[in-house]
């Protein structure tokens, strides 16, 4: 009885049900699949193109590291530690101001070294404090020999008087030795590689040349190694 | 000639036939529109799974490309650390400090008559010197250069002399500041 009432009230009204079923159902798809489908699908084309992106640079960041010869990217690094080390390297820098001073005549008379005020970003000094007796004239070239040496030092100070011989002067330089503790952080994967410009490949070649020819007379000259004579004051 | 046409059909069978012909045409238009939809959910999922399918593709290729990159990380560490020590002695080596340049101008400048008892040159450049000569001209001719900018290199902005003296010995003794640009 039930049964067929329905469906005389179906027949009776038909025009009007089907179309609303329609409509209900249609709101029904678009709403629970298509909508959410649909926008899971564009952020997915954001995550694809993020993820393409992120593989294509490690891919490029791997390739990049493997045509990096190891063993010359540590003779590199070594290079830079030389004229910028890590701590503090006292006796390489009072064996290169020995060497300095004595090419131009100059007699050590004392040499301190105490602490630095470099102002420099992640960079740290100590003071060297040389006294000299020496030719003035030569004073100039000595300061400036310093100063373009391959290690990190410039002059703070310099205090010059005559001696009793007219050619001679009694000399005070004070001098900042750079040197920067090692960085902490050497890079995540996702990190960019730092590429060696062509101006980073020449500062590593002046460092070459002028780095191996000094020790290697150093070492030739007096018996001298790298760390200073014997006495440093002689 | 005329034709003749009768209707002899009933009022209500005919409205009843305008009826289902009227549904049948809705019923149509709805079951186009419910197949359009469920064409547009069907190809929408094939594509997201197609999309599921190649980000799974892609990640797995980002893995492999981290795990090589993670098989390098010492050259890497070696590579930041160079670059880290050349950015700082790029800006150094090479380079005269302040202190060094004004220096080596006052050096320059000097004439062979005038010598120098002290000078002190600090980190900022500032220098004072205490000069000697016998020759009162090149002394002038000293201060001059260091006063003219042709030959003080544009690289002094002040200059006040602090004592000129001359002895009984006839040597003239000059005391001078110099503050750099």
């Amino acid at each position: 009885m039930k049964k067929e009432e329905i469906l005389k009230f179906y027949l009776n009204y038909r025009v009007f049900i089907f179309p609303v079923v329609t409509a209900i159902s249609s709101i029904i798809l678009i709403f629970l699949v298509i909508y959410p489908q649909a926008l899971k699908l564009l952020s997915n084309q954001k995550a694809q193109a993020e993820i393409s992106k992120r593989s294509n640079f490690l891919e490029a960041k791997a390739q990049a590291l493997q045509n990096y010869d190891r063993e010359d990217l540590n003779n590199k690094v070594n290079l830079s530690l030389t004229s910028y080390p890590a701590d503090k390297d006292f006796a390489n820098v009072i064996g290169l101001l020995q060497n300095l001073t004595a090419q131009l005549g100059f007699k050590i008379i004392s040499l301190s070294i105490g602490g630095g005020s470099a102002k420099i970003v992640n960079a740290k000094s100590y003071g060297v404090k040389l006294d000299l007796v020496g030719p003035l004239k030569s004073s100039p070239l000595l300061i400036n020999n310093i100063e373009q040496s391959p290690r990190l030092i410039k002059a703070s100070g310099i205090e010059t008087s005559a001696g009793g011989d007219p050619n001679l002067a009694n000399i005070t330089i004070n001098l900042e030795v750079l040197y920067s503790p090692p960085i902490n952080s050497y890079g995540s994967i996702d990190s960019p590689l730092p590429e060696l410009s062509n101006k980073d490949q020449e500062i590593l070649a002046t460092l070459q040349s002028s780095i191996s020819p000094v020790s290697q007379t150093q070492q030739a000259t007096q018996g001298a190694s790298i760390r200073g004579k014997a006495n440093p004051f002689q | 000639m005329q034709r003749l046409t009768i209707d002899l059909l009933p009022a209500e069978f005919k409205q009843a036939q305008i009826k289902s012909s009227k549904f049948y045409k809705i019923q149509s238009i709805g079951i186009a529109i419910i197949g359009i939809i469920a064409f547009l959910a069907s190809l929408i999922i094939a594509l997201r799974i197609l999309q599921s399918q190649k980000v799974l593709q892609l990640q797995s290729r980002a893995q492999e490309a981290e795990q090589k990159v993670s098989s390098f990380k010492t050259s890497q560490g070696y590579l930041l650390l160079l670059k880290n020590r050349l950015s700082t002695i790029n800006q150094y080596l090479g380079t005269s400090s302040k202190l060094a340049q004004v220096y080596n101008l006052i050096e320059k400048l000097l004439p062979p008559a005038v010598s120098i008892s002290t000078i002190s040159v600090s980190q900022s450049g500032a220098v004072s010197i205490l000069a000697t000569s016998s020759d009162g001209n090149s002394l002038d001719l000293f201060l001059t250069n260091l006063l003219s900018k042709d030959t003080n290199e544009d690289k002094v902005k002040e200059i006040s002399m602090e004592n000129l003296s001359r002895g009984k010995d006839g040597i003239y003794r000059l005391t001078v500041n110099i503050k750099p640009k």
